[in-house]
């Protein structure tokens, strides 16, 4: 017998006198567990590559990108702070229909397929970055050793606190390279 | 298990932080190496542990 409220979990009391067992009752709560750590341990290295745009590629936009793209003033750094929640509002809806419509034709990947495309994703992200700045090295924009990292661009002198001292993270204090 | 999920935030971004320090050590494109390396590294661990996940969460 096919009950629609299957899906809901186990948690929630069923009207149903003879209630279906929920599948999750059939696994061994050390697998759970298990599943649980292995997804946890696998989050925190996702993490460790998202929260990177809090503070190296913060630098990094700061030092080596252009911030009069398509402008003739530095604007880039206003609108850095709003892309990350724009994207989450643009593409929200338009990734949950795609997994509505591939769940009509029954291929919606599992959550855990899901969780590895996003790692997929963000691995191409950093792999984009990482070809930035290998093309920025060959043509000397970015210092082999990145202790500065401030590109030389004639532009760059637009941007507002852009020939202050570099301020970068090292244990976690501010320093200064030319003082090292 | 909300804890966990929360605990497993936290220990990202301490190591995020941890791995931030290299950021003025090694050139920015070894850095973003190591990233790409990191999150395809997880992305294979999750890929082979795919199996195990599917039958450890019915349903999802």
């Amino acid at each position: 017998m096919e009950d629609p409220q299957r899906k809901s979990g186990a948690g929630g009391a069923p009207a149903a006198p003879a209630a279906p067992r929920h599948p999750i009752e059939d696994v061994p709560p050390l697998h759970r567990v298990f599943a649980l750590a292995a997804i946890f341990i696998v989050g925190i290295a996702f993490w460790m590559v998202f929260w990177q745009n809090g503070s190296t590629l913060a630098l990094w936009a700061k030092n080596n990108t252009d911030w009069t793209l398509f402008t003739d003033r530095p604007v880039a750094g206003m609108i850095q702070a709003a892309i990350n929640p724009a994207f989450i509002i643009l593409f929200g809806i338009p990734v949950a229909s795609l997994w509505k419509r591939l769940d009509r034709r029954g291929l919606e990947p599992s959550t855990p397929m899901k969780m590895c495309l996003g790692l997929v994703c963000a691995s191409a992200a950093s792999a984009v970055l990482w070809a930035a700045a290998l093309a920025g090295a060959t043509r000397g924009a970015s210092p082999a050793s990145g202790s500065s990292g401030r590109t030389p661009s004639s532009r760059s002198a637009t941007v507002p606190f852009g020939d202050g001292p570099f301020v970068g993270i090292e244990g976690g204090t501010p320093t200064i390279p030319g003082a090292r | 298990m909300m804890g966990g999920w929360f605990l497993s935030l936290s220990l990202g971004g301490k190591f995020s932080g941890v791995i931030g320090v290299y950021w003025n050590r090694w050139s920015h494109a070894t850095f973003f190496a190591a990233l790409t390396a990191l999150s395809l590294a997880a992305a294979g661990v999750l890929f082979v542990l795919l199996r195990f996940l599917r039958k450890s969460m019915p349903g999802v």
